[in-house]
C-alpha cells in the first residue's frame, strides 16, 4: 500500500523550506511550482527545485506541482523538473481529459530523452473546476500514470460562484464525487487543502469528514497539519484488534465450512471481512503491524 | 556560440540564499568571481568550485560572478548559478558575438 495521508506542499522556491521539507514526517511532499511561485520567479523556482531532487535525499515521496500546459510556464516545468525523475507530477486545474493525454506524451518524450523508465514518473491529478468533477472518472482514467486525484477546493469555489466556509458544505457533492471518480477509477483520493491553518478544531473536523468520506489522505500547507492528519487516517489500536478477531472468525468459519459468520453477536459478511483487511492493511503500512506478522 | 550579453541576476541575499548577479566582461578577459559569505573559510574554495562548474557547463568564460551568500546549501548555490545565468544568456550567431 503506496500510504498517502498527507501531501505536504512546499513553496518551490524557498530553499530553507524545500531543504527541511522532510523533516515533518509526511507520506508525500509537492514541491509547489504553481500558486506559491510569483510569475517572475517561475524559472528560478524551476531550477531551485530540480536541484533540490538531484542534490537532496527525502525521506519520503517528492512530486512537483507544475503550472499548467497551457501557461507559458507548464512544458519548461515539464522538460526541466522530469530531469530529475520526481515520483509524481501534480497536474493543476485538470478538467479535459485530452490535456491528460498531452502531459502523459510529454512526460514519455522526456522520459526517453533523460533515458529513464517509460511511465516511471507518476500524475496526481488536482481537479478544481466544476468541469473537471464532472470529468473526475475520465481524468483519472485518461492515463496509466494517474495514481490519485485531488480536490483544489478554493478554486472550484470561484468556479461555483460560492465562498469557503468552515463547515465546507458548499463543496461537499464535489468531495463525494471526486471520492466515487477515484474508487470507479482505481485510484487514490486526496482530500482538499484546509487553509485557515490557525483554526485547528476545523480543521480536525474537516479532515475528519474526508476520512469518513473515504478518502485515503489529504493534501496539507502547513508542518503542524500532518501530525493530526495522521492520527484521524491511522486505525486505532481497538480498530485493529477488532480487524484480527474479524479475520480470525472468517478464516475459522471457511475451515469448518460454515454458511454463517458471526462474531459478537454480529453477522459477518464480504464487505465486513474486505474493511477488516483494509484496516490491518494499512495498519502495516503504518507500522502498527509487522511485515510478515500474521493477520 | 553562447555568451552573456547583459547583467543576469538571481536568488536573494536573504538566510539560506545566496544573491548571483553576472555581467560581462570583453571577449578574452576571463572570469571574475568574487564572493562573500560568512562561512568564506570553510566554503569559499567550494563556492567558487560551483560557479565554475556552472559556468563550464554552458561554455561561458568572459563573465564577471558576483556572489552574495547567506549560508546557502550546494543545491540552491547551483540553482541560482543556474537562473542568473540564463537570465543573462542569448543565443548569437558567430559573427555577431
Amino acid at each position: 500500500m503506496n500510504l498517502r495521508r498527507t501531501m505536504l506542499f512546499v513553496p518551490g522556491n524557498d530553499p530553507g523550506k524545500l531543504f527541511n521539507a522532510g523533516i515533518y514526517g509526511a507520506d508525500s511532499i509537492v514541491f509547489d511550482l504553481e500558486d506559491a511561485v510569483a510569475v517572475g520567479e517561475k524559472d528560478a523556482a524551476r531550477d531551485l527545485v530540480r536541484n533540490a531532487l538531484l542534490y537532496n535525499e527525502y525521506p519520503c515521496e517528492v512530486g512537483v506541482r507544475i503550472n499548467h500546459i497551457s501557461t507559458p510556464f507548464g512544458h519548461d516545468d515539464i522538460r526541466e523538473i522530469m530531469r530529475a525523475r520526481p515520483a509524481f507530477l501534480r497536474v493543476p486545474k485538470s478538467e479535459d481529459p485530452a490535456d491528460i493525454v498531452a502531459v502523459d506524451e510529454l512526460m514519455t518524450h522526456w522520459e526517453r530523452e533523460y533515458g529513464h523508465e517509460v511511465g516511471s514518473v507518476k500524475m496526481v491529478l488536482t481537479i478544481e473546476t466544476a468541469l473537471g468533477i464532472l470529468n473526475s472518472f475520465h481524468l483519472a482514467k485518461a492515463s496509466r500514470r494517474v495514481v490519485a486525484i485531488g480536490l483544489g477546493a478554493e478554486d472550484l469555489a470561484a468556479d461555483l460562484e460560492t465562498n469557503r466556509t468552515p463547515s465546507g458544505r458548499e463543496i461537499l457533492f464535489a468531495r463525494s464525487q471526486l471520492l466515487l471518480s477515484a474508487r470507479a477509477a482505481k485510484v487514490q483520493a486526496i482530500d482538499n487543502v484546509y487553509a485557515d491553518v490557525k483554526n485547528e478544531d476545523g480543521f480536525i473536523a474537516d479532515t475528519l469528514l474526508g476520512k469518513e468520506l473515504g478518502f485515503n489522505g489529504k493534501s496539507v500547507i502547513h508542518p503542524n497539519q500532518v501530525d493530526i492528519v495522521h492520527r484521524i487516517y491511522t486505525p486505532t489500536l481497538a480498530e485493529v484488534e477488532k480487524a484480527r478477531r474479524i479475520l480470525a472468525a472468517y478464516r475459522e468459519a471457511l475451515a469448518k465450512k460454515s454458511g454463517v459468520i458471526a462474531l459478537d453477536g454480529k453477522m459477518i459478511d464480504g464487505p465486513i471481512v474486505a474493511r477488516a483487511e483494509r484496516t490491518l492493511r494499512y495498519a502495516q503500512a503504518v507500522g502498527l503491524v509487522k511485515d510478515g506478522e500474521s493477520v | 556560440m553562447t555568451r552573456v550579453i547583459q547583467c543576469g541576476q538571481a536568488g536573494l541575499a536573504e538566510k539560506s540564499d545566496v544573491l548571483i548577479t553576472i555581467e560581462p566582461r570583453q571577449a578574452g578577459e576571463g572570469r571574475v568571481i568574487l564572493v562573500k559569505s560568512p562561512v568564506m573559510l570553510e566554503f569559499g574554495r567550494q563556492i567558487t568550485e560551483t560557479v565554475h562548474a556552472v559556468l563550464d557547463e554552458q561554455a561561458i568564460d568572459d563573465v564577471s560572478v558576483q556572489v552574495e551568500d547567506k549560508g546557502a546549501l550546494e543545491f540552491v548555490l547551483r540553482a541560482r548559478c543556474e537562473t542568473a545565468l540564463r537570465r543573462s544568456l542569448k543565443e548569437c550567431d558567430s559573427d555577431e558575438s
